[in-house]
């Protein structure tokens, strides 16, 4: 059917010159042709082990007399008796047809047709019965070798040949099996023997390994066919082949190398009543007068309360079958289907799973809110409340093991909505690393979940700790430590707090907003002070050095406080004795005040190594105040305003110059200072 | 003569038109039917419990209705042809075999043949032959089925057959028919 459609395509590239119009027209007109005989579908689901249960084969109560009877009526609404119609085959009226195939009107259709009083439904049933087999395989027999049950126009020979029993691909058929009782009777009389396995019976077939044709013609093949069950077994001692992959695929149509009789039989037997296979039973039921589903499983039916929930259990790809509220209340309402939390009825085990999209999860214990006892769980991750009653159904084995498939125990890490999460404490957070999902057990236990299961992104978003992190709608980055982010206030901190190598997270805004992640107030600063009030100062280098006692307590607006681990992690050097900022000042600091050396020959003369001065920002020296300038011993000054000469001494003492003549004293040296400095150098005497 | 060619132009516009309209109305006409069983299948039910137990009381859908009848006209067409083929030639004819079945099951050979023909006269044998054994040979008779007959049996013990290779040979005959197909099968 397909290979049809796709031949049209030449012709619309052909008119695509003449009208776009025209073949908008037609691909319309494509899509409603192939929609229309999109019904003629392969066939699926056609096993040639097993085509159908032994139980269903041998159902002998399935149908009543009158239930035959109506059903052959239902599927010829108008019998053309007398072949007035015009033939399907040409030749002119059916009876034109027959006649010259030396069959005469009137024609009986099935329905009405009778032998030896009985009415065929009789005989039908009665066959039935006498052999134990389902009256409906008899009636798919009918219609597979004859097309008697849906055919309006039957010319006798169909009745004489109805079952088709007796007739070989390339003999006559024989005249000892004639009739439609005989037929019937003889094929009710051969599968019974195979389904109670006669010993007086032999078949060309066994239970087990079996080379079958795929049709009459040997050099079409075959395979070697597992037959399953007696059933099946019986079918094919009546239509020796099996339908090859193309015959599947062609549904109702034909295809080279087809048989079609045991593909025909699913087919028939399906469409017309229902299902081959008790574990295929159509497992969706809705009501004519009402939108509920059901779903039955013994005597029992299951409402399905939404669409989350049968998506859950498997059953999202079932069309439902629409039935009579007859049929749906002659059965007792089980437990409604509301919770994706359930587990099998007969199920020693007592395993309680969780559902999704055809699969279920075996929850464990810590998947729990409480124990049995109802002592609480501690980090219980899914939180299930699995042992109330109320939220955990018990429901039928067939439902659970035939429409779902178990997989690995509840995964701790799920994949929803295309992000990884690590379900925690009944919530979920979000996984930004995949380093969490090995973290938490690797690929191999994380799952894609759909529905209604997930809990709710309340949990804080799960980014590697210590890692840099800036959100998309912001210029902000922010160090995460602790679930709380310390802003990063100047790209000189990376250097301070040795942050270059630290992975940075840009992550959407969207992701931190159900429980978003704690901003501290403090932010990342050169000073920082450890749980046991020890203030260090921080280096562009990423070195830390404890500060002297003699610097005094840093006010709280000059340190960060941040947890001990981090700042344990920057290395702590031995306090340099002076600095240098970014501005070029080089300074040192004694009593939480800033000495300005004034030259390097002051440094030098403090004996102070050069290679010892450490950098730091312009932040930190304008976080000391300014004490004075740092003079070496020896050096010459005068005060701002006053044209003494000062010398100073030592130990931050200075003696007055009176004489330029002294010998020896650097006068070229001279550097004036403001009084601030003056002052720390006190005049305590005369240089002589 | 540009005339000449815009009215041809206009007239094989107007044919595609129309072509096309009288597709379009064929789909639109045919739909319904092509639908009909889908539109029409609500299905009653029996209330026969732990298997829900539908019976489609619906018309029949297109496809139900031309297999039917390509089942019927096929029928005939067979019954016809089949019939024209009879003859009184009293000469046997050779009847094509299948080996279904051939392996071991435990401690029996299980050997299944299909027979195209009919016929519950004939007589099967089955021989198998072992370089260095003793050969085994079996006669039963034959079974008619639906379509084709087999033979009663073969299930040989294989405390009778030594392990290795056999060569499996049945072969069959009647008063009209006569057959014989062979298959090796490895005895563990």
């Amino acid at each position: 059917m397909n290979k049809q459609l796709f031949n049209i395509s030449p012709i619309i590239i052909k008119l695509k010159n003449n009208s776009y119009f025209i073949c908008l027209i037609l691909m319309v007109s494509i899509a409603f042709l192939s929609n229309s005989l999109a019904h003629a579908t392969a066939v699926i689901g056609f096993n040639p082990g097993y085509i159908i249960d032994d139980s269903i084969f041998i159902n002998n109560s399935s149908m009543s007399v009158q239930q035959i009877q109506d059903f052959l009526n239902s599927k010829v609404p108008a019998c053309d008796t007398y072949g007035t119609q015009p033939s399907e085959f040409g030749g002119g009226t059916r009876a034109q047809w027959a006649a010259a195939r030396g069959f005469s009107t009137p024609f009986t259709c099935l329905k009405d047709y009778s032998e030896n009083g009985l009415t065929t439904a009789q005989i039908i049933y009665n066959v039935s019965q006498q052999y134990q087999i389902n009256p409906q395989v008899l009636i798919v027999l009918l219609q597979k070798e004859q097309g008697l049950v849906t055919d309006t126009w039957p010319t006798s020979n169909q009745y004489r040949s109805a079952t088709g029993y007796g007739c070989p691909d390339t003999a006559p058929c024989d005249s000892k099996y004639y009739g439609l009782t005989n037929q019937i009777t003889w094929s009710g009389k051969m599968f019974h023997a195979i389904m109670t396995n006669s010993p007086t019976w032999y078949t060309s077939y066994i239970l087990g390994n079996n080379y079958i044709q795929y049709s009459p013609d040997s050099l079409c093949g075959g395979s070697t066919v597992n037959i399953q069950n007696r059933a099946t077994q019986a079918l094919y001692n009546y239509t020796p082949y099996q339908p090859n992959q193309a015959t599947l695929d062609a549904g109702w149509g034909s295809a080279p190398c087809g048989a079609y009789g045991n593909r025909n039989f699913y087919q028939y037997f399906i469409n017309w009543f229902g299902t081959i296979n008790y574990s295929k039973v159509p497992p969706l039921y809705k009501s004519s007068s009402a939108n509920t589903i059901y779903t039955i499983s013994g005597d029992n039916k299951y409402e399905l309360t939404s669409f989350e929930i049968i998506k859950a259990y498997g059953l999202l790809s079932y069309q439902p079958v629409i039935v009579s509220d007859t049929f749906l209340s002659s059965f007792n309402t089980g437990t409604t289907i509301s919770s994706t939390i359930a587990k099998k009825q007969n199920d020693i085990s007592g395993i309680l799973y969780m559902f999704d999209d055809g699969k279920r999860y075996p929850i464990t214990i810590d998947a729990c809110k409480t124990k049995p006892d109802g002592t609480s769980i501690i980090n219980s991750s899914w939180k299930i409340d699995c042992f109330n009653s109320n939220t955990t159904l018990s429901l039928p084995n067939e439902l659970i093991d035939n429409f779902t498939v178990q997989d690995i125990n509840i995964p701790n890490v799920v994949i929803y909505d295309n992000s990884a999460w690590k379900v925690e404490n009944g919530n979920r957070l979000r996984i930004t690393d995949p380093i969490f999902v090995n973290l938490f057990g690797g690929w191999g236990v994380t799952r894609e979940m759909q529905t209604i299961n997930i809990p709710k992104a309340q949990g804080k978003i799960l980014i590697p700790n210590e890692s840099l992190v800036k959100f998309s709608d912001s210029p902000s980055i922010y160090l995460l430590v602790d679930a709380k982010l310390y802003k990063i206030l100047s790209p000189e901190d990376i250097g301070y707090w040795r942050l270059g190598a630290k992975k940075i997270y840009i992550i959407p805004s969207s992701y931190n907003e159900s429980d978003p992640l704690e901003i501290s107030p403090e932010y990342l600063k050169q000073f920082v002070i450890d749980a046991n009030g020890t203030q260090y100062i921080l280096f562009p280098n990423g070195t830390k050095s404890i500060l002297p006692a003699n610097i005094g307590s840093l006010q709280p607006a000059q340190y960060s406080q941040i947890p001990d681990y981090i700042i344990n992690e920057i290395p702590t050097v031995t306090m340099p004795q002076a600095f240098r900022a970014d501005n070029g000042e080089i300074f040192t600091i004694q009593d939480n005040m800033r000495y300005i050396f004034p030259t390097i020959d002051d440094i030098v003369y403090s004996k102070i190594p050069i290679m010892n001065i450490q950098q730091v920002s312009n932040n930190i020296e304008s976080t000391f105040n300014y004490g004075g300038m740092k003079m070496s011993n020896g050096r010459l000054f005068k005060v701002s305003g006053d044209d003494t000469i000062r010398y100073v001494y030592d130990k931050g003492e200075s003696l007055a110059v009176y004489s330029v003549n002294i010998p020896y004293l650097p006068y070229d040296k001279i550097i004036t200072v403001d009084s601030t400095t003056g002052a720390n150098y006190p005049v305590v005497g005369i240089y002589k | 003569m540009k005339i000449n060619n815009h009215n041809l132009q206009n007239k094989k516009k107007i044919i595609t038109i129309m072509s096309s309209l009288f597709v379009i109305i064929s789909l639109i006409a045919t739909y319904p039917y092509a639908n009909r069983y889908y539109e029409n299948s609500t299905i009653t039910t029996s209330t026969t419990k732990n298997s829900p137990n539908l019976i489609n009381y619906s018309s029949p859908s297109q496809y139900e209705i031309q297999d039917g009848s390509a089942t019927k006209n096929s029928s005939i067409n067979n019954s016809q042809s089949n019939n024209t083929t009879v003859t009184t030639d009293t000469t046997k004819s050779s009847t094509r075999m299948i080996i279904t079945a051939l392996s071991q099951n435990g401690s029996t050979l299980q050997i299944r043949v299909q027979i195209n023909t009919i016929e519950d006269t004939g007589v099967c044998t089955l021989t198998l032959l072992k370089s260095g054994s003793n050969s085994v040979e079996k006669s039963v008779s034959s079974q008619t089925l639906a379509n084709t007959s087999t033979c009663k049996g073969f299930d040989i013990p294989t405390t009778e057959l030594s392990p290795g290779t056999w060569q499996a040979t049945i072969t069959y005959d009647s008063s009209k028919h006569s057959g014989s197909i062979a298959k090796e099968v490895v005895i563990n």
